[in-house]
């Protein structure tokens, strides 16, 4: 049952989001940080004003329910984002994220992004591109497990719940985390 | 009509500086709609955030069941120009209406043009996606007030809990 609702592999390169060798080397050029396994990268409430890509290992987003667990909401991989939010708004972190395994992230914090934006950088565009479609993505794909739990909290039947949690599962992913990882130098 | 007050009316556009909402005003397309006309259906391409400036306008489901109306200065599909997905509603104008229409073609003619006005806009709809981003959570942390081994569908509470 749980292999029909494993995430499918990302079946297409980036359509709408074009990376070139200036892109390529703005991302090389960004600050590293490391994380062992188990660390926290950011905190649910922290204020947040970077933005990072996953250039080693995985992170692990949550957030915590009110009986006290980790509510999984993502496993970002190399080439994912996290902490897009930051990008877009002044709104602390929505999630906790933490390093599954070693980690290492590329840190670019808003200022940045926003001045590159004001010199007309093509880089930038991409990038807040990639930003505003991770939190499209996401939108859709909580909306959908609001769907499909809210129907089993009131009684659906299991092949309602399938093809509501269908949905879920079955969302392309960020299309930049695609494209990243085929050409994300190992490190 | 005032494109320009009409845009910086808009919820999501509130924010931005009257100098980029001017830009935005010259790319977006108006459409008019006579009475019983679609302006999308379901399973259409869902690819731009449209602005209802006069008429009103029936959204419905599947089942052609009414689910909500949009009337002058409401808004639909802040998502669609940032990243295109497919109706899963329709939208029918009940009396004689015209539109805004943002799409992807339009906001990559504002980013040729004036790519300050652009990407402030993009950050104007991914902020609302943001918003709405963040309720959708708190909904889903709502839904969470019992522990997640009461989740039945073995599927989805494997997905909730799918903590490595």
């Amino acid at each position: 049952m749980h292999r029909l609702f494993r995430s499918k592999p990302l079946s297409m390169a980036a359509r709408n989001i074009q990376l070139g060798e200036p892109e390529k080397r703005f991302i090389a050029s960004l600050p590293r940080r490391e994380y062992g396994s188990g660390a926290p990268v950011f905190h649910e409430g922290d204020p947040g004003t970077e933005l990072m890509l996953v250039v080693r290992g995985r992170v692990q987003l949550t957030r915590r329910t009110a009986a006290g667990e980790d509510l999984a909401l993502g496993l970002v991989g190399v080439g994912g984002v996290i902490g897009e939010l930051a990008a877009l708004t002044d709104a602390p972190r929505t999630a906790t994220a933490r390093a599954v395994g070693d980690v290492r992230v590329a840190v670019l914090e808003r200022r940045a992004l926003l001045e590159a934006m004001a010199t007309r950088d093509p880089v930038a565009r991409a990038l807040l591109r990639a930003c505003a479609q991770v939190v499209v993505h996401r939108l859709r794909r909580t909306r959908d497990l609001v769907s499909a739990l809210r129907a089993e909290r009131e009684g659906a039947s299991p092949e309602q719940v399938d093809q509501l949690l269908m949905r879920a599962v079955t969302r392309e992913e960020g299309l930049l985390i695609d494209y990243l990882h085929q050409w994300m130098p190992a490190e | 009509m005032n494109l320009v007050s009409l845009l910086a009316r808009c919820p999501p556009f509130t924010d931005l500086p009257l100098r980029a909402v001017a830009d935005l005003s010259r790319v977006v397309e108006l459409q008019a709609l006579e009475t019983g006309e679609r302006l999308f259906w379901l399973n259409d391409p869902s690819e731009r955030f449209h602005l209802l400036a006069s008429g009103a306008l029936q959204l419905v489901d599947a089942s052609r069941n009414l689910i909500g109306t949009v009337e002058p200065g409401g808004f639909l599909g802040v998502t669609a120009p940032l990243l295109p997905a497919t109706h899963t509603i329709g939208a029918v104008a009940v009396e004689p209406s015209r539109v805004l229409g943002l799409g992807r073609a339009q906001l990559g003619r504002l980013w040729e043009q004036v790519p300050p006005a652009a990407a402030l806009v993009e950050i104007a709809l991914a902020g609302w996606v943001a918003r709405d981003l963040g309720r959708a959570g708190d909904e889903l942390m709502g839904l969470c007030d019992q522990p997640l081994r009461t989740v039945r569908h073995p599927a989805l509470r494997a997905i909730l809990r799918a903590v490595e």
